[in-house]
């Protein structure tokens, strides 16, 4: 993982407008955290399954549960409500991945 | 920046419907004839609302936020409905779960990225219960912008 960039996709019902949204919050909470090296992916959830594969984190603003790979609703960065739990939540998911 | 995309033709105050299908379908006449979108559009919204809901549960009150359909929008807008009685539209986050909707932005971009500030604009917007209270209450939305 260390000398890979992490793959990161964001997801939600279209790929247009909240993933939008979301994808931005989770670029600067990885600035936030000083974490450069990684590729940001947004997609709609539709292509998703697709993607799995090939990415180390999935993030949306549905309702989608996989085991595997680390997997997190951020429909919070969308609305404001229990934010600040969620940016904790995911900067551990990110750097247990670093 | 919102401004350039929410137009006074486009925000419908205080209307009565019985559910999104009946919205959109008043909503689209607007939009057909004032050159926002294309007939298509209607039923790219309506499935897309079907398969990934866009209603937001905020903090005491509900907002949805129907958009999609990018291929049949001809210029970008977003037209706010402010309803009498609430209609019922499933949860974006949880989409089993219905929420009570009394206020709608349907939301016409055909490219999202180029707008990213203009929709982190409306979100801000959307999060504040006093500015949707006064939406509710008549105040131009334009005045709030």
């Amino acid at each position: 993982m260390s000398n890979s960039k992490i793959q990161i996709v964001v997801a939600c019902g279209s790929g247009v407008a909240t993933s939008t949204i979301a994808a931005d919050a989770v670029k600067e909470l990885l600035t936030e955290l000083g974490i450069q090296n990684y590729n940001l992916v947004k997609t709609s959830m539709t292509e998703l399954p697709n993607m799995v594969d090939s990415t180390d984190v999935i993030l949306t603003t549905n309702n989608y549960k996989t085991d595997e790979k680390p997997c997190l609703n951020i429909m919070g960065f969308v609305t404001g409500i229990n934010e600040e739990k969620l940016k904790s939540q995911l900067a551990e998911i990110f750097l247990n991945l670093k | 920046m919102l401004k350039q995309f929410v137009h006074d033709n486009l925000v419908f105050l205080d209307k009565e419907y019985k559910d999104f299908e009946d919205v959109l379908s008043h909503v689209m006449k607007t939009l057909i004839n004032e050159n926002y979108a294309e007939k298509d559009f209607e039923e790219a919204l309506l499935i897309r609302e079907k398969e990934f809901p866009t209603g937001l549960q905020l903090d005491g009150y509900a907002v949805a936020i129907p958009h999609g359909g990018s291929q049949y929008v001809k210029q970008d807008f977003i037209s706010m409905v402010t309803l009498k009685n609430p209609i019922f539209m499933n949860r974006m986050d949880n989409p089993e779960e219905s929420l009570a909707i009394d206020i709608l932005f349907i939301i016409g971009f055909g490219k999202s990225d180029t707008h990213l500030q203009c929709l982190k604009q409306l979100m801000g917007l959307i999060q504040d219960p006093k500015v949707i209270e006064d939406l509710r209450k008549g105040t131009s939305i334009m005045s709030v912008l």
